[in-house]
């Protein structure tokens, strides 16, 4: 009888309190459906590429009768607020980052967020360069089918910069840097101590980007990693991780990147860098060498005549430890149109108005040889044609005469959440910072890298 | 009863209790999650003002920046100025330039509170002036700055990040400068102190004490990116675990509000924004345990109130369930004591109410249990009494039952004792002198009357015995291998005259397939087979009697069972393995059928048929024996009466297949006549209370040469044995002064000390003339010595006794005495009565060592068992001995003179055995059956029996 009882109340109370807990949910604010073309385009590093854009965007404004909304946001930035955007549902129509052909744009393809811009392309396909094509050329596996998922504008590689004239303060002969892998290296570590004894007693020989927040940080690894013929995926797109001799690679080329950090031959902040910090760095005369990911560092100072033309040397790569010429990485920059786009038509006939090979070549060139144009027509131009500019020069002989391939994320589009993740970086950090093995980190960046492949259902 | 007290008294209270603090606690409960809702509501209200308020002048912050930006270098002189320095062609102006810029943006720098720097760059980056002077000379990365558009409906967006330098967050403006020919001319930048976002950010207007708001910031290359402090209490803390729920949602580009734990694990109630065009997260916080404090406050407030009042009430319903429960107490320790069975206890009426009524009626319910239960005890007393007499009634009931039932057990075996005794004097006796030549022919016919009658009395007494034997279920089955043929013809051979003398016709038939050697109780079968046929016999008038005897295991259960139901209506059952057989016989009468009311007690004793109390004889015994004797053959009987003609008893018994090996291999039956010649004298005590009985051994033992004398009773018997040393006695068990048991039990203890033995040595008389042995041998010679070790009784006797005398026990018991009994009192042999001569020769020579002469001629097999001395019908029980049939007797009978047959009939008639022996000598040597038959029945002075054998052969 009482147990009854007791169990009724208790019912009772349950309920009472149920009854009068309210659950306050979170609130979304909605964003305004945009009435005209959004824009995300990545700020240019100098103010011409952005008023370049501006100039094309107000003339196709003015023909089409299209309102355009352009918003710039900073490399660190945009891919940020295109995610935010893209989770939101209101992602811009188009998105224009220099960072998203190796981290996301792949995996939007494949989760088929991206709209196909074959018929965009289609006029210019002989224009393009094959490795340009190849890039945009992607997988879309709601699709089950690839097509054309990006509308190459310009694209990068990597480059070497030098101070010719600390060097010759320093006493030493540029012409006597060698062009063997180790000779080569060995000679920039060997001019750090002249160097400082010439003046610049703070310098470093070596501005490598060693942070888990630089993408320049796995350019530059991943570059090594293709000197040493350490190949991460086989043409099928299968991870070699596996296989004993690539894991030796790996551990051979971590220990050889993070022993000149070890060695004092890269500025301790390196391990915080992000891309912009070694352009500064070196400007700055902090450190005497770097590896660049794009020609930002000559292009800033074009208008300085002593430091482009003479102070400031660009330099491919040496041959590749066995003596091969080296084969450089190259990124696509393209501009994306996302499914859920309000207006994907107004942002098609936008960019099919903007890759008019003149136009291309007129905003490409607005970087002043920040990016290398995508298509083989504008090579003719006398920007990228004149053997008189130290630096272009360089970079149409890399880009020319030196093969050059995609990252992995072209046979495996899952290798963009490696990138995205910055595996490399965290797997350096972990060397140069945490104290960890090469081996350690390798193997943890190996099981990493497994993981997201299986995420991905490799 | 305190207890009770406190029980009842505390089960209120405590209900009162878990009642009210139930009450308290849910009221308290929902008061307080009420006012925590309502208190998160208006708090998050709160907040998200907070958080607007925030925005809108971090926002006008930005604005403010711009506009100062842009109006800087909308300044007159300083464009132009810029580009002389950028351009730096003629030094003189470019110092001029760089002289009033310096001194313009120092003065800038320093009135306006937000700007820390204000630089002037080349396109390259490099800063050409700065108000800072310390700076120029270096690169700026210009990438991470916010270009301030110039031109309208361009989303500005600055950006905010860490300084490369020093790692603090700040935001830099810049505006690109254009020389006159549309060529960059370089930068006019700023970096905008925050340390007024960041108390625009700290300001804790109406947070309370922890109350707390900050930006969040996102620095990284790509998606690796990593949440930092702007601003706020620890603004520029770099964390890579920088994490909430409000941080994750809102740089995932999400607002909202809500209770969260905040990146230090504290609950915090929260609103979260993400700053569009800012890259930032804004976040407003305040613990939940300050916001809730309120809530909390009001829950105590009500718990401690309910819980106090709680306090108060329970005394009072303390004190209103005592005034309550004490009336109800007093009734229940009222009712306790009644229990107990004080039904002089009273409960005390306290109230007037419904429990005064209560304890009223409880009263008044007592005083009449108190009656009730007084008036019980005396009837429970009284009739305990009659109960225990009736109890001793019953048990002296029972007793008595029990001392009649022996009594009558006593008396049946004292009177089959005391009746057969004397009827074995008649019989014998009758018999004597029927074969007397002295005898008148009408003294004859009266012995013969006096015989038969005898004969029908022995007949009487022995069903009544079986019948009492087999109800106290003394009987047992006797089985045997016998000659089944043998004993049919032998039945037919016994009843053929009777059937014969009413002018029946009396066939038996066998079937074909009826086993000649069977194994089962010959004795019972037979008695079964009389007793039907004789019954059949005795009820039919004319016509005929059939015994039809068959092999019934062909077949089937059923059809025999529809044709025959036995008496309890179930089928015949019938067990058939290898060697079972189950045997059926009929008998069919031509009689006049039996009357349907008898048929129910048919098979029962005691209950005659109304046909049978009319007829000539029987006791009406014998279709219950019958009905005993088949079933414990593990048979069936039933009655067919059905037809008009007649009635058909059936009945069933198991039997086992035997061979001919099986039987008891037959010893030439030779009769005794004496002793061998010179045969050694050999002493025999008669101990018996009759004479009669004594002198039937007497003249059976002492022509054929042995030493005999008598005792009659166990104390001569003593006393002849120590004197006279006889080598055997025969021991009756029941008589006067000392019984056989005791005097055999003496006998052996005597035998024990060697007194017999001192004494025989002595040859010596007894004086005590009473017990003096009263000779009756032929032998002059009375007294012996006991026989010598060189003695021809020194050779071992077949069964040597192991006592020096042997002693063989007489009874005429017809319950059985206990053969145990007998032999552990000493005996060494057992025999009853009435007994077979061929008995007593035999087992005399297995425990003596004599020789006996025989009969020249054997007498025919008639008697290869012997036939006991004193039974009149002899002949119809011979059991298992080749029988002449009577119609082959008839037809030797018919061969003979008719001369002969005439003497023969009147030698019969005068029961004159010798002239019968001459007659039968006369008898051709090839009709040995006849004669064999012949001096069967006139030794056994059956002269009936040879009269109806003549009769026969006249038909």
């Amino acid at each position: 009888m009482s147990r009854g009882w007791s169990c009724w109340i208790v019912g009772w109370v349950v309920l009472t309190l149920a009854a009068c807990t309210g659950t306050t949910q979170t609130a979304i604010e909605d964003s305004e459906t945009p009435e005209t073309l959004q824009i995300f385009w990545n700020q240019g590093f100098y103010p011409e590429e952005d008023l370049a854009l501006q100039e094309f965007i107000a003339a196709w404004e003015a023909e089409s009768g299209i309102d355009v909304e352009l918003s710039f946001y900073s490399s660190d930035d945009i891919l940020n607020q295109a995610v935010v955007a893209l989770e939101n549902g209101s992602p811009p129509d188009i998105l224009f980052a220099h960072r998203a052909d190796y981290t996301l744009q792949n995996q939007w393809a494949w989760e088929g967020k991206l709209v196909d811009v074959s018929d965009v392309l289609e006029p210019y396909e002989d224009e393009y360069t094959p490795a340009a094509l190849e890039a945009a050329f992607l997988y879309n596996n709601v699709a089950g089918d690839r097509s054309y998922y990006g509308v190459p504008i310009e694209q990068q590689t990597i480059h070497l910069h030098y101070w010719r004239n600390l060097l010759a303060e320093a006493g030493l002969d540029e012409s006597e840097i060698p062009q063997d892998w180790q000779g080569f290296w060995e000679y920039w570590q060997q001019a750090q101590a002249p160097t400082r004894k010439a003046g610049k007693s703070e310098i470093y020989s070596l501005g490598l980007t060693l942070s888990t927040q630089g993408s320049d940080t796995y350019y530059f690894f991943e570059q090594v990693l293709d000197a040493y013929d350490v190949e991460l995926f086989d043409d099928e797109g299968n991870f070699q991780g596996d296989d004993p001799a690539v894991r030796a690679g790996l551990i051979e080329v971590m220990a050889w990147t993070t022993q000149f950090y070890a060695n004092d031959y890269v500025p301790n902040d390196a391990v915080t860098w992000l891309d912009s910090d070694n352009n500064i760095q070196f400007l700055n005369q902090a450190v005497l060498m770097t590896p660049n990911s794009t020609l930002s560092i000559p292009a800033s100072q074009r208008d300085n005549e002593q430091l482009y033309e003479e102070d400031i040397v660009t330099l491919p790569f040496p041959n590749e430890p066995d003596g091969e010429l080296m084969t450089y990485l190259a990124s696509i920059k393209q501009a994306l149109i996302f499914s859920e786009a309000s207006n994907p038509e107004a942002a098609k006939a936008f960019l099919r108005y903007l890759i008019e090979p003149e136009r291309l070549n007129a905003y490409v060139k607005g970087s002043l040889g920040r990016w290398f144009p995508v298509m083989d027509s504008s090579l003719n131009d006398p920007f990228w044609a004149n053997p008189a500019d130290p630096h272009i020069a360089v970079a149409v002989q890399q880009f020319t005469q030196s093969p050059t391939r995609p990252f992995y994320h072209a046979v495996n589009p899952a290798y963009a959440q490696v990138q995205a993740e910055n595996v490399w970086g965290q797997a350096i950090g972990h060397v140069v910072t945490d104290g960890w093995t090469s081996e350690a980190a390798v193997d943890n960046a190996i099981a990493q890298i497994q993981k997201i492949l299986s995420e991905w259902g490799n | 009863m305190a207890n009770r007290d406190k029980r009842l008294m505390g089960q209120i209270v405590r209900y009162f209790l878990l009642l009210s603090l139930m009450t308290v606690g849910v009221i308290s409960g929902v008061a307080y999650w009420q006012s925590r809702n309502a208190i998160k509501r208006s708090i998050l209200d709160g907040l998200a003002l907070t958080a607007t308020l925030k925005e809108d002048e971090l926002n006008r912050w930005v604005d403010d920046q711009r506009e100062e930006m842009l109006a800087i270098a909308h300044l007159p002189q300083v464009q132009s100025s810029v580009a002389t320095v950028v351009n730096g062609t003629e030094a003189d102006d470019a110092q001029a330039a760089k002289d009033y810029l310096r001194e313009l943006m120092q003065a800038i720098a320093e009135r306006h509170s937000s700007l820390s720097e204000v630089l002037v760059l080349s396109p390259g980056g490099q800063v050409l002036l700065s108000s800072r002077p310390e700076s120029e000379g270096n690169f700026e990365a210009l990438v991470q700055y916010s270009y301030v558009p110039q031109a309208a409906g361009i989303e500005f967006s600055p950006n905010f990040y860490l300084s490369p330098n020093t790692q603090e967050a700040r935001m830099s403006f810049a505006i690109s400068l254009e020389d006159s020919d549309g060529k960059s001319a370089g930068l006019l930048a700023m970096h905008l102190d925050l340390e007024r976002i960041d108390t625009i950010i700290r300001q804790r207007s109406g947070l309370g004490e922890t109350g707390e708001t900050y930006l969040v910031g996102n620095q990284g290359s790509s998606l690796s990116s990593y949440s930092f402090f702007l601003s706020g209490q620890a603004a520029g803390e770099v964390s890579e675990g920088l994490h909430s729920e409000g941080i994750d949602r809102a740089m995932q580009g999400m607002s909202g509000q809500g209770i969260y734990r905040n990146h230090h694990g504290t609950p915090v109630l929260g609103v979260y924004r993400w700053l569009e065009n800012r890259d930032l997260a804004l976040i407003v916080e305040i613990s939940c345990h300050e916001a809730f404090a309120p809530a909390r406050k009001l829950a105590r407030t009500i718990i401690l109130t309910g819980v106090t009042l709680v306090g108060l009430s329970a005394i009072l319903v303390y004190w209103g369930a005592r005034r309550i429960s004490r009336p109800i107490l007093a009734i229940s320790n009222a009712a306790e004591r009644v229990a107990d069975g004080n039904f002089n206890t009273r409960a005390r009426v306290l109230t007037n109410n419904e429990i005064g009524l209560l304890a009223r009626v409880f009263n008044q319910m007592t005083e009449q249990l108190r009656r009730l239960y007084t008036n019980l005890e005396a009837e429970v007393a009284e009739r305990t009494v009659e109960l225990q007499q009736a109890n001793d009634d019953l048990a002296q009931a029972k007793d008595a039952a029990e001392v009649a039932n022996r009594a009558k057990s006593q008396f049946l075996a004292n009177i089959s004792h005391e009746l057969r005794t004397p009827l074995n004097a008649i019989l014998g006796f009758s018999q004597l002198l029927i074969r007397d030549p002295a005898a008148q022919p009408s003294q004859r016919e009266h012995l013969e009357i006096i015989n038969r009658s005898g004969e029908h009395l022995l007949t009487l007494i022995n069903d009544v015995l079986s019948m009492s034997k087999i109800e106290a279920g003394l009987v047992s089955l006797n089985n045997s291998s016998f000659d089944l043929f043998a004993l049919i013809d032998s039945v037919e051979h016994m009843l053929w005259a009777k059937a014969d003398a009413k002018g029946l016709d009396l066939r038996f038939e066998r079937s074909p397939d009826l086993p000649q050697y069977i194994y089962a109780d010959e004795g019972k079968l037979r008695q079964v087979l009389i007793n039907l046929l004789s019954n059949a016999i005795k009820f039919t008038t004319a016509g005929e009697v059939v015994l039809r005897a068959q092999l019934a295991t062909a077949s089937p259960p059923h059809a025999l069972s529809e044709k025959f139901l036995t008496q309890n209506g179930t089928a015949i059952a019938q067990d058939i393995s290898q060697r079972s057989l189950c045997l059926t016989f009929d008998v069919s009468d031509t009689g006049p059928g039996i009357a349907s009311q008898d048929l129910p007690h048919l098979f029962q004793p005691f209950i005659q048929s109304s046909a049978g109390q009319h007829a000539p004889e029987g006791t009406g015994l014998g279709l219950a024996i019958s009905r005993q004797f088949v079933e414990l053959m593990g048979g069936q009987i039933g009655v067919d009466n059905t037809s008009d003609k007649g009635v058909t008893f059936t009945f069933s018994m198991q039997a086992q297949r035997a061979k001919p090996i099986d039987l008891a291999p037959a010893r030439p039956a030779r009769r005794v006549v004496g002793l061998a010649p010179h045969h050694p004298p050999c002493r025999i005590l008669i101990v018996e209370d009759r004479w009669e009985n004594r002198r039937l051994l007497i003249n059976l033992l002492q022509p054929l040469g042995f030493d005999v004398r008598e005792a009659q009773n166990g104390q001569e018997a003593i006393a002849q044995w120590q004197t006279w040393q006889p080598h055997l006695i025969w021991m009756d068990m029941r008589m006067p002064v000392i019984d056989g048991y005791e005097a055999t039990r003496q006998i052996r203890k005597l035998e024990r000390t060697g007194q017999g033995t001192r004494d025989k040595g002595q040859g010596g008389q007894v004086s005590d003339s009473r017990s003096q042995p009263r000779s009756i041998t032929s032998t002059p010679n009375t007294q012996r010595p006991a026989p010598s070790p060189h003695s021809p009784f020194t050779h071992s006797p077949t069964h040597p006794s192991t006592h020096s005398t042997t002693i063989i026990a007489l009874t005429a018991s017809a319950f059985e005495e206990s053969r145990s009994d007998v032999l552990a009192a000493g005996c060494d042999e057992f025999v009853r009565k009435p007994f077979q001569e061929s008995i007593i020769f035999d087992l005399m020579a297995k425990y003596l060592p004599i020789q006996y002469c025989y009969e020249a001629t054997p007498p025919s097999a008639i008697d290869h068992h012997g036939q006991p001395l004193t039974n009149g019908s002899a002949l119809l029980t011979n059991g298992g001995m080749k029988i002449p049939s009577p119609a082959s007797l008839a037809s030797s009978l018919k061969a003979m003179p008719p001369i002969w047959l005439s003497e023969v009939q009147s030698a019969a008639t005068q029961a004159d055995s010798d002239w019968l022996q001459q007659l039968i000598a006369q008898v051709p040597q090839k009709e040995e059956d006849l004669t064999t038959q012949l001096s069967a029945l006139t030794k056994k002075y059956e002269f009936d029996g040879i009269l109806d054998l003549i009769k026969s052969s006249k038909h």
